[in-house]
């Protein structure tokens, strides 16, 4: 019901006239458009009540609200009389049919790989990581040199690498924004570096030229490794659950000392063994060390100073794992009818 | 590599079974992979990591074993007897390229009999994966798999002059290698040569020519250490790999290298029979001083955040084979094995060796990181605003590859007019670009999409385009400079039609604060049907293109209706934008709106309309809100009628009908100077 409003503005009068015009469209049957009338124009109706008021209101705005009032007076007499003596019963609405689909609005999705990202950065922006960035095309020096792989040593077999001439080429690994971002800050440092990689493998089911990674480093004064598995088993719990168990083992990255692959008790089986990991009950995460001395003294940090941890996992392979899928070619090839199903 | 556990536990009889043992091994170092049953014995397949070269041999596993479990390691016999001459009276060994060998050693055994392997023999290395040869060639495999040096017999009789030269390679020299290939050898790599030519490529393989046969007699064994990173390069730049290479190339125990001489002349004289000449020749440039490595106990646990005490840690080394050479309550002084000379340097190398044997299962998971709150780049907060209005507009978004073929550079290039960047390509020859705009890689999603028959795909996508720099005009050249442009943009394709692609590009624009900000300017691009292209400019600077995609690139990629495209300089929209907001206080006064439409000849654009009566600057004129365009019955050929509304608004009071009808008179007579009339 249209409140009289208890002062006298054009404000609130304009508020009092969209309710009354509302409920006098509303009115249907002869006698409620009689009682509304009564209500609204009587002679102790509602429009009297507000006249009263104009007594009350700034001198200046009188003659206007004087002028609205009237208008509206006009305005509800109109449309209390226009009402048909009998508005004829309306013909019943035919049954909802709610079995019929419904209209979908567009809903575009986020790449599966993009989510996985977000996915990751989200957990690890609550731990007080910040997001990083560095080149695709990289100087040799920042994808091996400054990461402690020099030149014809056989630890640079497992980063088979595309050149574009002879220090420039695409980064094999996001390890490259480490020794950026500690190029161009002092500690505390406590960043996350997602991208894309490229290798030179022949591309099947679980080997892409083009892939991604998700870096980490943390550098500051008294980090241990106690923290890198406190950070990585949150990590694993925040992504995987709550009931993760993590195990190191021992392993060996140039850049690194000492080295471990991260395994996360299986997600699927807890542990007793089953097809999703092999039946060992462990999965591999990601690998991870402590920060090599050498990786300090090229970016000028005082390595008995400051200590710190780094971890990199493939974003390819957590999404798999996520997704129960097998086959990352998938990912590059975007197809709709995949897309759509996340 | 595979190994046999009965053939580890000859070397260290530990109690524990396979599956246990190879558990404790994979939580400290050394991964075994796979275990496989063999009838009587377990197969161990190990994956070896680089840095730790003395696990390509029983022997070193064995020792790991040793200091895991306490049982201690049983090296086997390497004694032999003695029953000919002294060697030195019959061959010469002479190192004329130290650099790239730093050792080298040879025995004599002269009559043997070269025959088939005895079955233990022959077992063992067909459990391992190496081919039964004869007798003379399977004892050499045989300590490598045992030990990790490599050796090579020759026969001696065809070493000219009775004499091993190791030297480089004269240029032009070649030689036929046991497995055939033909080795065109170069100055930079290392041979061993008798008096007249190469007999084989140290390290890697032996030459056919002086390969054991059944009529060798006389056998001259070597057993050697060459350079690391030669051994690679040669290796690569032939195409020649071998077990031996594997582990020259990773680096091998020196003081072994003299060991396994005598225990494969020991088996060779088991098995083969023959007489030993007396003594070895033995060049070895400078023999091994172990390195003295210091550890502190305190660096130790502030490093790992552990307790480990320090007797604890001081007894792990000790069992690794790191004899003590000093130290005090506060630190251990070690001296580093031969086995371990490439990898053991430093302290931090030390406090991984006892943490691996401590066990890294003993860190506690408790950390004592400080609470922080990073910061978040308007990078990052505009990509996820960007992505979700993409999402919420209906589009998808996707990954695509960044390497393009030529063809794929040629299709449009808006950021750029230098050629795409290249790459050598190895594993997809002709993807060797890289890309400058991801417009063409969209329209392949589409291709491939559609050749499902999914036919609407209305896609996004923020990645990097690559542009090549251009050379620096002032100023030393920085390191980066070697580097291309990475810049990020964001490409949109749909189906739909123009209008709703512009639209979804205001949204965007909108969302990053850049409401009215992006103008439109038509241009002539082949990439885009003729008048149906346009770039958009933010402040006069080109952000983007957009339009009907064009017949020759709908043709390229077999598409028989045109989509709509736009790409977007990504940083530079955010460089220029906000996320932040700031309230505008509502109106108070009620609005009086005027719809209009008038008729104008085709060529007069909508921004001319609303700028002619934007230009009368009516104090109280809110918005000019476009409608439709109308073209057809009751509109004359050539022109159009174009509907939209006037907003009129004064702040502080009502406004009257003669104000709005006069206000609205102005517009018609602005119009009318463009020859527009109203419709009525
Ligand atoms: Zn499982």
């Amino acid at each position: 019901m249209a409140q009289t409003p208890t002062h006298l503005t054009p404000e609130t009068l304009g508020e009092f006239r969209s309710a009354a015009l509302a409920e006098a469209q509303a009115a249907a049957t002869p006698a409620e458009v009689e009682a509304l009338r009564a209500r609204l124009l009587g002679r102790k109706g509602q429009v009297r009540d507000i006249f009263a008021l104009l007594g009350q209101a700034a001198p200046e705005q009188r003659p206007l609200l004087g002028q609205l009032l009237n208008a509206l007076r006009q305005e509800l007499e109109a449309a209390l009389v226009a009402k048909p003596a009998a508005a004829p019963a309306a013909p019943p609405r035919p049954v909802f049919d709610f079995s019929l689909p419904g209209r979908l609005p567009p809903r575009g999705r986020l790449h599966p790989i993009n989510e996985t990202i977000e996915a990751v950065k989200d957990i690890f922006k609550r731990l007080g990581f910040e997001v990083a960035v560095g080149p695709e095309v990289e100087l040799d020096y920042y994808n091996f040199e400054a990461l402690n792989i020099p030149r014809d040593h056989p630890s640079r077999d497992s980063f088979d690498t595309f050149f574009l001439h002879d220090d420039v080429l695409l980064r094999s690994q996001t390890s490259t924004v480490q020794v950026r971002v500690m190029e161009s800050r002092k500690p505390p440092i406590r960043v996350i570096a997602p991208g894309k990689v490229y290798r030179p493998d022949t591309v099947d089911a679980t080997h892409g030229f083009l892939f991604h990674q998700l870096e980490g480093l943390v550098v500051d004064e008294g980090v241990t490794m106690a923290d890198l598995k406190y950070v990585l088993l949150e990590f694993a719990r925040g992504l995987y659950g709550k009931d993760i168990r993590m195990r190191f083992r021992p392993s060996f990255f140039p850049f690194t000392e000492p080295s471990v692959e991260v395994d996360i008790s299986c997600f699927v089986c807890g542990g007793k063994g089953c097809s999703v990991c092999k039946k060992a009950g462990w999965i591999e995460i990601l690998g991870a060390g402590m920060v090599d001395p050498n990786v300090f003294r090229y970016v000028g940090y005082d390595a008995e100073r400051y200590t710190g941890f780094a971890f990199g996992m493939g974003v390819e392979r957590v999404t798999m794992r996520r997704l129960n899928l097998n086959d990352m070619r998938l990912f590059l090839e975007n197809d709709l009818r995949f897309l759509r199903q996340f | 590599m595979r190994m046999t556990f009965s053939w580890l536990r000859e070397l260290c009889p530990v109690t524990l079974s396979a599956e246990e043992m190879a558990r404790r091994l994979s939580l400290s170092g050394c991964l075994i992979e796979e275990i496989h049953p063999l009838p009587d014995d377990t197969l161990y397949v190990a994956e070896i990591t680089s840095n730790r070269p003395d696990l390509l041999g029983a022997v070193g596993i064995a020792r790991e074993m040793a200091a895991l479990t306490g049982v201690p390691l049983v090296l086997p016999a390497a004694d032999f007897a003695v029953d000919a001459g002294p060697i030195a009276a019959a061959a010469a060994v002479e190192v004329h390229a130290p650099e790239l060998c730093p050792r080298y050693t040879a025995r004599l055994i002269s009559g043997v009999r070269v025959g088939p392997s005895p079955d233990w023999l022959r077992r063992r290395l067909e459990a391992v994966n190496v081919r039964s040869i004869n007798n003379v060639v399977d004892v050499t495999n045989y300590v490598m798999f045992e030990c990790g040096q490599p050796l090579h017999a020759f026969d001696f009789d065809r070493l000219r002059g009775g004499k091993i030269i190791v030297r480089r390679p004269f240029e032009g020299e070649t030689l036929t290698s046991i497995d055939g290939t033909l080795c065109r050898l170069k100055p930079s790599m290392l041979v061993i040569a008798d008096a007249d030519h190469p007999v084989a490529v140290a390290g890697i393989m032996g030459g056919k020519e002086s390969e054991i046969s059944d009529a060798t007699a006389n056998v001259l064994l070597e057993s050697a250490q060459f350079e690391n990173t030669n051994i690679r390069r040669t290796s690569r730049a032939l195409g020649l790999a071998s077990d031996s290479s594997y582990r020259f190339e990773r680096g091998i125990d020196p003081v072994q290298t003299e060991w396994a001489s005598r225990r494969a002349v020991r088996l060779i004289q088991e098995v083969a029979g023959g007489r030993v000449c007396e003594g070895l020749l033995d060049f070895w440039a400078c023999p091994y001083v172990p390195r003295e490595v210091e550890l502190r106990y305190a660096r130790l646990n502030k490093v790992l955040g552990t307790a480990v005490a320090p007797d604890v840690a001081a007894a792990i080394l000790q069992r690794l084979g790191f004899a003590p050479a000093g130290g005090d309550a506060r630190r251990a002084v070690v001296r580093v094995p031969p086995w371990r000379a490439e990898d053991v340097a430093r302290e931090a190398d030390l406090i991984e060796e006892v943490i691996r044997i401590y066990g890294y299962d003993k860190i506690p998971d408790t950390g004592t990181l400080t609470a922080t709150v990073g910061r978040v780049s308007a990078f990052e907060r505009s990509l996820d605003v960007a992505r979700r209005v993409m999402i919420g507009a209906g589009y998808f978004d996707v990954v695509t590859s960044t390497f393009y073929t030529e063809a794929m550079t040629k299709v449009v290039s808006p950021w750029t007019d230098a050629p795409a960047l290249t790459f050598n390509n190895g594993v997809r020859k002709d993807e060797d670009r890289l890309r400058t705009t991801l417009l063409p890689a969209l329209l392949a999603v589409k291709r491939a999409n559609g050749a499902h028959g999914v036919l609407r795909t209305p896609l996004f996508e923020v990645s990097r385009v690559f542009l090549p720099r251009p050379p620096r005009t002032e100023g030393t050249p920085a390191r980066d400079d070697a580097l291309p442009i990475e810049r990020n943009v964001l490409a949109v394709l749909e189906e739909e039609d123009l209008l709703r692609l512009k639209g979804a590009i205001e949204s965007l624009a909108e969302a990053l604060g850049l409401a009215g900000r992006l103008r439109f300017e038509p241009i002539t691009e082949a990439f885009f049907a003729e008048g149906r292209g346009a770039q958009i400019l933010l402040d006069g600077a080109r952000v983007g293109v957009l339009g009907e995609v064009g017949p020759a690139a709908c043709a390229q990629f077999d598409l028989t209706r045109a989509p709509f495209m736009a790409e977007l300089d990504f940083e530079r929209l955010v460089a220029a934008g906000t996320l932040d907001r700031t309230y505008t206080r509502l109106p108070t006064q009620p609005a009086a709106v005027r719809d209009l439409a008038v008729i104008v000849d085709e060529a007069v654009t909508w921004e001319r309309i609303e700028g002619v009566v934007r230009a009368l600057n009516i104090a109280t004129l809110e918005r000019i809100e476009f409608f439709d365009v109308f073209r057809g019955k009751q509109v004359p050929a050539g022109r159009k009628s174009i509907a939209f509304s006037l907003t009129f608004r004064a702040p502080d009071r009502t406004l009257t009908s003669d104000e709005v009808e006069s206000a609205r008179q102005a517009c018609i007579g602005a119009l009318a100077a463009l020859g527009g009339t109203l419709r009525s």
